[in-house]
């Protein structure tokens, strides 16, 4: 059998296998052999959602357009709404994509002024979220291009890591685990990086993912794929 | 999708599968399939975690309101491009009277130009401005180097 993500899949033969959490060792069956997958509920389900951002998804987005058609006409009251509505999950976006809290906030306020200024070009059939992820992603690729190296700002150290159950030593574990993970995300091509945060972070749906990168549904879903299966060879080699 | 009774199927599928994006029925048959093969499992399961590990940095947020920080660099109405206008009609078109004219007279005076440079001919008007083209310049004072010197210049 060709292994989909190489060197990963000497799991029967006792090695390392994709199955062990990750931060953790491989933990074999009683027969010596990884454990297998089982579907189970909450394995295969999409991430969460924010409140404000269900809420503007629980609307159909009706509300988001009449603002942005009034703001369109020039209305800054309405897209002063707008702005405080998005700005926490463009600025999340923009720090996660370039790994500094100072170049994010800059590069937020860049988004917000250049969609004013793009404004009228917006048409209401787009959603205005992934609208402005798309501005987002031009922009930060203007600097990812320029850098080729991304200095990533650390976890801090009191980060929600998930531990479980368990005592110091397991939530070590997950921190080290946690920082493994974002080096391995800072390692990422930037393409895939931000397919990957749209996805896992923003909880963005194919077909919002397309709008927002500006490609078909057949383009995000191989995308994604090649971004989490390096993402998780990445995070392998942190670990060793 | 392929029959994974036997084949692993592609990783395209075991991360739509994560996603919850595939329809129904192929995603039963590649979760039993999964179920059964350790390397799709592993994968599979992978996946699920890299999300779950990754959910921290959703708590990620901004310390200042950046709706305060642009709001007031937003350029006012008229210096903003305005949306698509409608094409100008009948009525409008006296508003391009002044450019017309303009236009006008700058193409006639470029035709008058030409053509007296073209006609060559001594009857033709010949524009004092024109002498700047002439083999002899402006004024003839010095005509070359040697006649200069000659002069004792």
């Amino acid at each position: 059998m060709v292994p989909l993500v190489p060197g990963f899949y000497s799991c029967p033969s006792g090695a390392r296998s994709l199955a062990a959490p990750l931060g953790g060792s491989a933990r074999p069956g009683p027969s010596g052999a990884c454990r297998r997958w089982r579907p189970r509920e909450g394995n295969i389900v999409p991430p969460d959602s924010s409140p404000v951002e269900a809420a503007v998804r629980d609307d159909g987005g009706a509300a988001q357009r009449q603002l942005a058609l009034r703001a369109q006409q020039g209305d800054q009251d309405a897209y002063a709404q707008l702005v405080r509505t998005h700005q926490s999950r463009i600025f999340r976006h923009l720090l996660n994509l370039t790994g500094s809290r100072e170049e994010a906030l800059e590069l937020s306020q860049d988004v917000f002024l250049r969609a004013w200024q793009a404004l009228p070009q917006w048409r209401p059939e787009a959603q205005f979220h992934t609208w402005l992820y798309r501005i987002a992603s031009n922009i930060a690729y203007d600097v990812l291009r320029r850098r080729r190296i991304v200095s990533f700002e650390p976890l801090q150290e009191d980060f929600d890591a998930p531990a479980g159950d368990a005592g110091p030593e397991a939530l070590l574990q997950a921190r080290q685990s946690m920082r493994n993970l974002d080096t391995a995300l800072a390692r990422l091509p930037p393409e895939q990086r931000e397919i990957v945060l749209l996805r896992e972070v923003e909880g963005l749906s194919y077909e919002e993912l397309a709008a927002a990168l500006a490609i078909d549904e057949g383009t995000v879903k191989s995308r994604l794929a090649r971004a989490r299966a390096a993402l998780v060879a990445g995070y392998r080699r942190t670990e060793r | 999708m392929k029959d994974h009774a036997g084949a692993c199927p592609p990783v395209e599928d075991l991360s739509a599968l994560v996603d919850g994006a595939l329809p129904a029925r192929d995603a039963q048959e590649l979760a039993r399939h999964a179920a059964r093969c350790p390397a799709c499992g592993a994968t599979v399961e992978a996946f699920g975690r890299v999300r779950a590990q990754l959910q921290p940095l959703r708590a990620r947020a901004p310390d200042v309101d950046i709706a305060a920080l642009v709001l007031p660099r937003l350029p006012r109405w008229p210096d903003r491009p305005r949306a698509r206008r409608a094409a100008p009609g009948w009525r409008d078109l006296w508003q391009f009277g002044p450019r017309a004219l303009g236009g006008a007279a700058a193409l006639g005076a470029g035709v008058y130009l030409g053509l007296a440079l073209l006609a060559g001919s001594a009857g033709a008007v010949r524009p004092s401005g024109m002498t700047v083209f002439d083999a002899e310049p402006v004024g003839a004072l010095c005509a070359g180097l040697p006649s200069c010197a000659a002069r004792g210049r």
